[in-house]
This record gives C-alpha cells, sequence and structure tokens, in this order.
C-alpha cells in the first residue's frame, strides 16, 4: 500500500512538470490592499467626495496665495452710493403736487455689492469680500476638524485600548467616565464655556481652539467604545487564541493582530467625523460663539440673516456661498467615508 | 424586571452626579467680578432681577468662597437644590427656572413628536425599499438624498426653506407660533399654529430622515443576508411576507430601542430650527437667556438635559428587551 | 463559453503571473451587468403556467436535474459553481450527493429551491424537473373534496421546470412539494418568533382554511415525530432557548409539517457535534421509511452516505464525476477521485501509517482549463486527459462515470 502511493506522487509530479502552466494562475488574486482602492474608486460616489475635498482644500489653502486683490479682514474703502427714492404729495392753494426725491448718500465701505468683476461673489454687510472669506472660512473649518479628528482619534484609541485590553477595574472606570461624557449636552455645555471665554480675553482667533477642545474631550468615547468593543471581540476569535498559544508578545499580538483589524473601521469612523465636525464647528459660528468678526467662519458668514431679514430675502450672495460651501465639505468627507466603508467591508460581495 | 430598573436608576443617579460635576465645575471657572458685571448688564436692560435673586444665586452655587472647602460646600449645597428640583431662578425671565422650562416644553415637544413621527413613517419604508433592492437606482437615489439630507446645516438649510417658502412665495409665516395681528379660536387658532410650525417641522423632518433610513438600510440588509430569511423563503413564505414579516420584525429592534431613547430628547428642544424660526420652544428660549448670561438657567438647562439624555438611554434599555426575546434584563 | 471570457483567457495566457488589469475588470463587470440583468429579468417576470410545465424522462423519478448550470458574477470572473451537473431522485429513494466543499453540491440543491441569492448568483441554463402533488382544482379554482374522505382533496401530479419557473411562482414549490433542512440550526430559526409561530406558519400557508387549532395540532404531532420529549414546552420557547440539536429537531419537524414530496439535507449534521450528529442521522433514517417522499441528503461525510442513501451522486468542481447505486460506488468506484475519496476515510480494520490524502488542490472556480479538472491531482493520467473534458460514460444500467479511462474500456472492449 505505501509502495504504491509513492508511486503514485512520483507520478503526480511528473505530470504537473508535463502540463502547461495551467491558466488560472497567470491571474494572481488581488492583494486586500488593491481590492479596497479598486471597490472605492469604482465607486461614483466616493470619487465625487474625493473631488470635493481636494478641490476645498486646495480652494482655502492655496486660493489666498493666488488671489490676492483682497485680505480676510480687508474692507472696501471704495465708497458706495446709495440712491433712496421717495415721492409725496403736498396740496398747495387746492392744487396736488407730487413731488419726486431722490436721496444720495455717500458712504465710506463698499458694503453689500453685488457679485461683479471686482468682488467675484460681491461683498458683505461689513464690506468684506465674500470670495476671500470663504477661503479663509474653509481653513478654519478644515484646520479645526481636523485637529479634533484626529485627537479624538487619538484619545479614544487609547483609552479603548487600554479598556479592552486590561478589563476589570480599570476597564470598569473608563467606561463609567465614557457614560458620563456621553450624557453631557453638546451645544447648551459650549454656551457656558463661550462665557468664561469672554471672561478671559480670548483673542477671538483662538476661541474656536478652545471649543473644539471641549467638543473632543465629549466625542472621544465614541472612539474608544469602538476600539474596546473591536478588541473584545477579536479576543475571542481562534486566531488571538493561537497567537496566545504561539507566545507571541503583548506587542505584537497588539500592533499584528488588533491594531489591522481595527484599522478599517477606524478609518471610515475619522471620515464620517470630520464631516460632523465641520457642521459643529460651522453651527458655533453661526451661533456667534466660535470664530467671531472680523474674523471669518462659514457659520459666521452665515450668522448675519438671523439678525438682518433684509440679507436673507434680498442678498443670497452674502449667505448662500458659505452654506454651500459647508454642504460641500461635509457631504465630500460623508461621501468619502461611506465609500471607504463598503470598500473596507470584508464581507462586501460587489 | 424591577430589581434590574432600580440598579438602572441607581447607575443613572452617579452618571447624573458626574455630569453635575463636570458642569459645577465649568461655573467655578467664571471669575466672580465677570459674573457680577452680566447681573449688572441684565439688570440694567430688565428689570426682573433683583438683588434678592442675585444673592440667592451666589448662595446656591456658593460663589465667592474659592477655597477648596468652599468649593465642596458650593457643589453640594447646589446639588441639594437640585434634588428639590429647584433650579434657582431665571435672571432674564425672573421666574424660577424649573418653571419656564415646563412652560415652553410643550412648545418644543409638540413639534418635535410630529417630526419625528414623520421622520419614522417616511424614512423606514424608505430604507426598506433601499435595501431590499440593493444596488438598485432607487437604492442609488434614496443613498444621494439620504447623504445631502444629513450633510445640510440645520441653520443653513432652515434659513433657505424660510426665504423661499416664506419670504418669497409668502406660503408660511417666517417665524413665530401665532400671528399676534389675528386673535383666532378653536380650530382657526390651530390651524394658524399648524402654519407656523410648517416650515420648522419640514425643516427637522428632511435633517434627521437620512440617519434614520440609513440605519433602517444597514439592518435590514444585514437580516436579509441572514439565515433564518432563507428557512422563511424555504417555507414558502411569499417574497412580501417574508419581508413585512420575517425581516420586518428583526429590523424593528434597533429602531424601536432608537425611538424609545430618542422620547426624552423630544423635550429639550432644537435650538436651532427654534432659533431660526423664532419659536417660543424651550431651545430658544434658553439660547436667549444664555446670550444674555442668565446663569442660572444656563446650569438648570443642562442639568435637564443631561437628566433627559439618562433617561434615553435606560428606556433605551429597557424597550430592547422588550422587542427582543433574547435579551433578558439582569 | 462566452466571448469575453475566451478573451481573458487568451490574455492571461500571453503574460506572466499579472492582476486583473483595470481593462480586464471593467469588460469583466460589463460583461456580468449585462449577463445579471437579462438573468434577473427572466427570473422577475410573469409567466403562464404552461410556460414552466414539462414532461419527465422517466416517470419513475420525482426529480431531474439536467445539465444545471449554476454562475457566480463575480468581480473576478464567472464563477461556474454548477457547471452541467445532471442527477435524478428517483421516488421514496433517498440519493446522497458528497464531494469536498465548494464543489457545487449545495449549490445544487439552492438551485432547486431556486434560494440563490441574486443578482450574482443565477442559474444560467439547464433544467430541473420537479413532479409535484397538488390539489386539483374545478374550473373556479378551488379544490375538489375527495369523496368519501373528510378534508382531503383529490390530487394530480404536475410537473415543473423548477429553473424556467418565474421567481414569484416559486412559493408553489418551496415547503410544499420541497422542504429543506439547513446546516446551520443555530442561525436558521428565526429568533424573534416562538417555534410554535414558526412552525404554524408551514402549515397556514399550505393548508387551505387551516385554523389555529389545527396548525397546532399539526406542529405539535410533528414535533412528536421527531422525538421532541416536551413539544408543548418546544412549542412556546424561543430558538436562542433550545440546544443546537434541538433547533434541527424543529427544523426537520419545520421540513415535515407540509408532507412535501422531497425534502432536501444540507448537510444536516455538520455544525453538531458528534453525538447529536448520531442522534440526528438515526432520526432521518427513521423518517425516511415514514415519510411518502424523497430525500436528498447532502453530505462530505461519506459513512453517512453509506449508512443511508440508495443512490449516491459524486461531485467534484462543479461536475457530477460518478453517479450510480450505493452498492457500485462503494464497491466498485470507478473515478480515481472516489477512489481517492474512500481510500482517505479512516477505517479500523485496514493497515496503515498514514491516512491518504488525495495530492492538490481543487482548481480555481474562475476560468476553469478546459480538460478533465481533476487532472492535476490524477494518479492515472494518460495522454488523453490533456484532451476535452471527459464524456459521462456509462457503465452499468446505473452507474455512470466520467473519465478518460473508461472511454478507452468502452471502445477497445
Amino acid at each position: 500500500m505505501d509502495e504504491l502511493e509513492i508511486k503514485q506522487d512520483d507520478a503526480q509530479e511528473q505530470e504537473v512538470v508535463d502540463t502547461d502552466v495551467p491558466l488560472d494562475k497567470n491571474v494572481k488574486l488581488m492583494s486586500p490592499g488593491r481590492m479596497v482602492a479598486r471597490r472605492f474608486f469604482r465607486s461614483k460616489l466616493s470619487i465625487i467626495g474625493l473631488i470635493m475635498v481636494i478641490s476645498l482644500f486646495v480652494f482655502s489653502f492655496l486660493g489666498p496665495l493666488v488671489y490676492t486683490r483682497w485680505g480676510e479682514i480687508e474692507l472696501d474703502e471704495s465708497g458706495k452710493t446709495e440712491y433712496a427714492v421717495g415721492s409725496f404729495t403736498h396740496t398747495v392753494n387746492g392744487v396736488e403736487y407730487t413731488i419726486h426725491q431722490t436721496t444720495e448718500t455717500h458712504l465710506k465701505d463698499n458694503f453689500l455689492s453685488p457679485p461683479s468683476s471686482e468682488h467675484i461673489l460681491g461683498t458683505d454687510d461689513q464690506g468684506y469680500d465674500i470670495f476671500v472669506r470663504l477661503m479663509y472660512g474653509g481653513r478654519i473649518s478644515l484646520i479645526v476638524s481636523f485637529l479634533s479628528v484626529f485627537l479624538i482619534t487619538i484619545i479614544g484609541v487609547i483609552m479603548g485600548g487600554i479598556s479592552g485590553y486590561f478589563g476589570g477595574a480599570i476597564d470598569n472606570i473608563i467606561m463609567r467616565i465614557c457614560d458620563i461624557l456621553m450624557c453631557l449636552p453638546g451645544v447648551p455645555i459650549l454656551l457656558i464655556i463661550s462665557t468664561i471665554l469672554d471672561s478671559s480675553n480670548i483673542d477671538a482667533k483662538y476661541r474656536i481652539y478652545l471649543l473644539m477642545i471641549y467638543l473632543t474631550f465629549i466625542s472621544w468615547p465614541g472612539v474608544a467604545r469602538l476600539v474596546r468593543g473591536q478588541i473584545l471581540f477579536l479576543r475571542e476569535q481562534e486566531y488571538m487564541v493561537a497567537a496566545e498559544a504561539m507566545g507571541y508578545s503583548t506587542s505584537r499580538k497588539i500592533f499584528k493582530h488588533l491594531v489591522p483589524n481595527v484599522m478599517p473601521q477606524l478609518i471610515v469612523q475619522m471620515s464620517l467625523s470630520l464631516g460632523s465636525m465641520i457642521l459643529y464647528e460651522a453651527t458655533l459660528s453661526y451661533l456667534n460663539l466660535g470664530v467671531k468678526a472680523p474674523y471669518a467662519a462659514w457659520g459666521t458668514m452665515i450668522n448675519i440673516i438671523s439678525t438682518n431679514q433684509d440679507i436673507l430675502q434680498n442678498h443670497w450672495y452674502v449667505w448662500m456661498p458659505a452654506g454651500v460651501c459647508i454642504v460641500i465639505a461635509v457631504l465630500g468627507f460623508n461621501f468619502v467615508g461611506d465609500g471607504l466603508r463598503d470598500a473596507l467591508d470584508p464581507k462586501a460581495r460587489r | 424586571m424591577l430589581k434590574y430598573i432600580v440598579k438602572r436608576l441607581a447607575y443613572a443617579v452617579l452618571i447624573l452626579l458626574g455630569v453635575s460635576m463636570i458642569i459645577y465645575f465649568l461655573i467655578r471657572l467664571m471669575p466672580v467680578d465677570f459674573i457680577q458685571s452680566k447681573v449688572d448688564a441684565i439688570s440694567q436692560s430688565a428689570a426682573t432681577v433683583d438683588q434678592e435673586t442675585v444673592d440667592a444665586m451666589y448662595k446656591m452655587f456658593g460663589l465667592g468662597d474659592n477655597s477648596f472647602k468652599g468649593i465642596l460646600n458650593g457643589y453640594f449645597g447646589w446639588l441639594k437644590a437640585l434634588a428639590r428640583f429647584d433650579l434657582g431662578t431665571s435672571f432674564v425671565y425672573g421666574v424660577p427656572v424649573a418653571d419656564k422650562i415646563v412652560a415652553h416644553m410643550g412648545t418644543s415637544f409638540t413639534v418635535a413628536l410630529i417630526a419625528t413621527i414623520f421622520e419614522f413613517l417616511i424614512a423606514i419604508p424608505l430604507g426598506i425599499t433601499a435595501a431590499t433592492h440593493q444596488y438598485s437606482l432607487r437604492d442609488y437615489v434614496v443613498t444621494i438624498l439620504v447623504m445631502i439630507g444629513i450633510s445640510l446645516p440645520s441653520f443653513f438649510f432652515g434659513n433657505m426653506l424660510k426665504s423661499w417658502l416664506s419670504l418669497k412665495l409668502g406660503w408660511f409665516p417666517p417665524s413665530g407660533l401665532t400671528d399676534a395681528s389675528q386673535s383666532y379660536t378653536g380650530a382657526a387658532l390651530i390651524l394658524d399654529y399648524a402654519r407656523h410650525i410648517f416650515i420648522p417641522i419640514l425643516t427637522m423632518v428632511i435633517l434627521s430622515i437620512g440617519a434614520r433610513m440609513r440605519m433602517t438600510r444597514t439592518n435590514m440588509l444585514e437580516v436579509m443576508n441572514s439565515d433564518y430569511i432563507r428557512t422563511a423563503r424555504a417555507k414558502g413564505l411569499k417574497e412580501s411576507v417574508v419581508i413585512n414579516k420575517h425581516a420586518f420584525r428583526n429590523t424593528l429592534i434597533p429602531l424601536v430601542t432608537s425611538m424609545a431613547g430618542l422620547l426624552p430628547s423630544l423635550f429639550s428642544g432644537a435650538i436651532i430650527t427654534e432659533q431660526v424660526f423664532d419659536l417660543p420652544g424651550i431651545g430658544n428660549i434658553a439660547l436667549q437667556a444664555m446670550n444674555r448670561g442668565d446663569i442660572p438657567f444656563i446650569m438648570g438647562y443642562n442639568m435637564f438635559l443631561a437628566a433627559l439624555s439618562v433617561i434615553g438611554v435606560i428606556l433605551a434599555d429597557l424597550m430592547y428587551a422588550v422587542v427582543d426575546p433574547r435579551v433578558k434584563l439582569q | 463559453m462566452d466571448k469575453q471570457e475566451k478573451k481573458n483567457m487568451t490574455k492571461a495566457s500571453k503574460g506572466d503571473k499579472h492582476y486583473l488589469t483595470g481593462k480586464e475588470i471593467r469588460a469583466i463587470a460589463k460583461a456580468n451587468a449585462k449577463e445579471m440583468k437579462a438573468l434577473e429579468k427572466y427570473k422577475n417576470r410573469k409567466a403562464e403556467e404552461s410556460e414552466f410545465l414539462t414532461e419527465m424522462k422517466d416517470d419513475g423519478n420525482i426529480l431531474e436535474i439536467d445539465d444545471l448550470h449554476t454562475f457566480f458574477y463575480t468581480e473576478q470572473g464567472v464563477v461556474k459553481a454548477v457547471n452541467g451537473v445532471s442527477y435524478d431522485v428517483p421516488k421514496n429513494s433517498v440519493v446522497g450527493v458528497v464531494g469536498e466543499s465548494g464543489c457545487g453540491k449545495s449549490v445544487t440543491s439552492m438551485s432547486v429551491m431556486r434560494l440563490i441569492q441574486g443578482p450574482t448568483g443565477q442559474i444560467k441554463s439547464g433544467s430541473i424537473r420537479f413532479k409535484s402533488r397538488e390539489m386539483k382544482l374545478d374550473e373556479k379554482g378551488n379544490p375538489i373534496p375527495k369523496a368519501g374522505a373528510e378534508g382531503e382533496y383529490e390530487m394530480v401530479d404536475k410537473i415543473y421546470d423548477i429553473a424556467k419557473m418565474p421567481i414569484r411562482e416559486i412559493h408553489r414549490i418551496r415547503g410544499k412539494q420541497i422542504a429543506m433542512i439547513f446546516q446551520e440550526p443555530m442561525t436558521s430559526l428565526n429568533p424573534v418568533f416562538t417555534i410554535g409561530q414558526q412552525l404554524d406558519e408551514v402549515t397556514f400557508i399550505h393548508k387551505p382554511g387551516a385554523t389555529k387549532e389545527m396548525a397546532k395540532a399539526k406542529s405539535m404531532e410533528m414535533l412528536d415525530k421527531v422525538g421532541i420529549a416536551m413539544p408543548e414546552r418546544v412549542y412556546k420557547a424561543f430558538p436562542h432557548e433550545l440546544s443546537g440539536g434541538m433547533r434541527q429537531r424543529v427544523m426537520i419537524a419545520m421540513a415535515l409539517a407540509a408532507d412535501p414530496r422531497l425534502i432536501i439535507a444540507d448537510e444536516p449534521t455538520t455544525a453538531l457535534d458528534v453525538t447529536i450528529q448520531a442522534q440526528i442521522l438515526d432520526l432521518l433514517r427513521d423518517l425516511k421509511d415514514k415519510i411518502d417522499g424523497s430525500i436528498l441528503l447532502i453530505t462530505h461525510d461519506l459513512g453517512v452516505i453509506a449508512e443511508m442513501a440508495d443512490y449516491v451522486v459524486v461531485m467534484y468542481a462543479g461536475k457530477v464525476i460518478e453517479k450510480g447505486t450505493v452498492r457500485e460506488i462503494f464497491q466498485n468506484p470507478l473515478h480515481p477521485y472516489t477512489v481517492g475519496l474512500q481510500k482517505s476515510k479512516p477505517t479500523m480494520n485496514l493497515d496503515c501509517k498514514t491516512l491518504y490524502n488525495i495530492p492538490g488542490n481543487v482548481p480555481n472556480p474562475i476560468n476553469m482549463p478546459d480538460y478533465c479538472y481533476f487532472k492535476e491531482r490524477c494518479a492515472k493520467c494518460t495522454k488523453k486527459c490533456s484532451g476535452d473534458y471527459p464524456e459521462m460514460v456509462q457503465v452499468s444500467p446505473t452507474h455512470f462515470v466520467a473519465c478518460h479511462l473508461y472511454d478507452e474500456e468502452n471502445k477497445n472492449g
């Protein structure tokens, strides 16, 4: 019996040598990384999202270097002439006269000027160039949201990692802290903090960063829970038991096995929270808590319509562009995040 | 069951303690002379604040004593007041904060409830069709619309609707809850309310529908790929029964759970939407109070919100156990 | 074979190892989308009954699978999971289908139930003829009661081609005519309904005018039949309250509840532990004699087949390579793969040091070679094996094999 098998094996080897290379072996199976990239780029929405995000970056960071006609806080002092037309009737000796009167007012600042070659998107109620302020507003939004998402992720990963890996009392304490932070209201507490910042005379430029630190402070539990959940789940998996049995060191287990498994979800989470952080920043600025005049932020640029209905009704170019910018930014990050989620999902079948 | 609820309540009290500590810490960050200047500013513009109210506030928070013991005493003093549901007296409105909150809760709740009902009524069927027709044109259209909805800032979209539907077309009044120039009664009054809250509700529904729809779609997809759906099909059930009975009943678990979690937050008011349409809801009232430095109101409102979200978590947990037979409360 | 595939293959054979290029991927995606759209449309069409009525080749069979092709249109190419499979299930018999994992045995059975997940998975061609036993209807479409027997109706045989049935008509077959027992009892029951609700449902769908009491009585009877000690308690339980073995019994009860003509048991014991496996097999063997129908038993366990089956079908890489009666397959295996399978089974009384394993792996299901798929793993290859895929050869009235070794024998002898 044994002999026979050996003979068979020999025959087998010869046969393999004889045959051509089997057809299917020519095409290599795709590596996971390539597969993800391909799935990502196959979705039109992801590509649109990526284009939106990249063009906003170019617009905000390179724009002010290229288009230097106006500065962020440079007033257009070319002056403006306003005409008010009125008419009233006056009766003299039983004859009724209608008197037409035009009032000409000369103003120092050229405010609320409609889009023209001088001001691509016109000027706002103060006389700042809207187009240029959109660029600076974009800078603030992008910097602030990237910074806070970066911080949220780092803190979240560390806390979640500690919690999931060590378990026990440490896990309990960290998770209870998460519970507390998750029950803290968002915007209302920011109103208190804003009042505190008012009291301590902080430069208007840096207010928004301090507010975002609070947002980071209440947002990391989301990431921490995600990481902890993943680690707890992975710890139960057979391959982690196998890694344990192989005598791998703790750091190797974490960095070789756990991190790569958490990464996909983390990346998706990050790109989606970029969108929500931009929304948060805009909302704060809209409520006049974040970036304050004269500095530009998208939210601040819309803020004016909450008090001035004339602008809301008649001067769309003052507030619409900023709103559109916010939507593009948030939509872009959401599309990218969604595309990444689909691309990174190992269960995806198409 | 009862034991579980008691345990969860005790746990909720602990969380609230933690939240209150953070909020109290925040107020102690403010210098006292700053607070005094705010109080002065309010008392100049409104006659609602008298020295008695201000003193009561100082006493309630134990302000002025910055030693460790003073802070501790101040915190526990405030906690004691909280335990009696005494949130202090509002500087701006001149009435107890709790009364003011209760008085304006109704408006916020009505608007939010109607919006939430519409949200679920529209989002769930959309989510289900998107999931059962995955990768179809319908799925893509719904997904894109949803994404746009998620990405719209409420203050921008609300103002857009306002400028279009009420300022340009004049179909709806732009702000407020009632028409002050008319004195409607009965059905006419309700109609007037309805006209005023139409755009705010429309805004809220469009903005919230996306997340809910996506949640439904994701859950439905997961359920549709499970083995028991295959079993249901193998039994000979028609596809409509498979979807509407077997799959939907499972998709309902996270939906109902989230609905329960949402319930308390209906009372908290939508700050931005109410501000845009100048509705006298709790969110708008709070925003105005806070803009003018009404410290008792800010503190009271924040604790109110924290309590609501804790209740929401508990309700969601309980609901989970009701709809999912696999979950046992212990 | 599609033009597209040919193009891919020629491209592949020219170069060295390479990833699919973007161009190839787009070409595959485009061809797939076209194909899937057409097949989905065919699946979702409305059709008159006459379109999918057909005739049996042999009246003694209740199921005839004829040249069935079920493909999965993946982004790397078309996976021919079932590639020209034919076998019959005679009346009141047990047919066992064996093969290693991924050989297409489950996909075949899923095709019979039309449970292949679209749009990627599609029945490309072939026919599945099934003799369905239905109530005779009068002109108004009402069932005709049988004279003398209360609650029974006149029955009539109808032969459907399941592969051509529109998906909306498939509920005529599922559950009532063909029932299925799945591999995973742990996840195959709906977690939010009680066992009773799920069992009763079968009666409600398939017995016209069934009342709640009737359904419950039937469900209890079934639970009793599958050897559940406390049917009343299980009836009220939720799936998560039962053990794996119990759940599989419930699944079997559910399959039996509508008195189907054919029960497909798709690896019913794989997910269970060994002692429970034995119990479930005993139960199935027991039922085999009790029910008026056939069983199609899918497994990779030759022992189970030897014990239970009357006929055996051996599948390899999406094709049937040998089929015959259980005696023929076990006493006179012809195909080298069947021989290998039997050798790789541990036995007590054979004296050998190592357990035999069949060398090599199943070929990649995309771009299958056009010669015998087993060639690279086969110890008995001849020159002819590099030629076309071998035809099915009849060795005895019931024994068929697809191997070039036996072509020659036939020609010579």
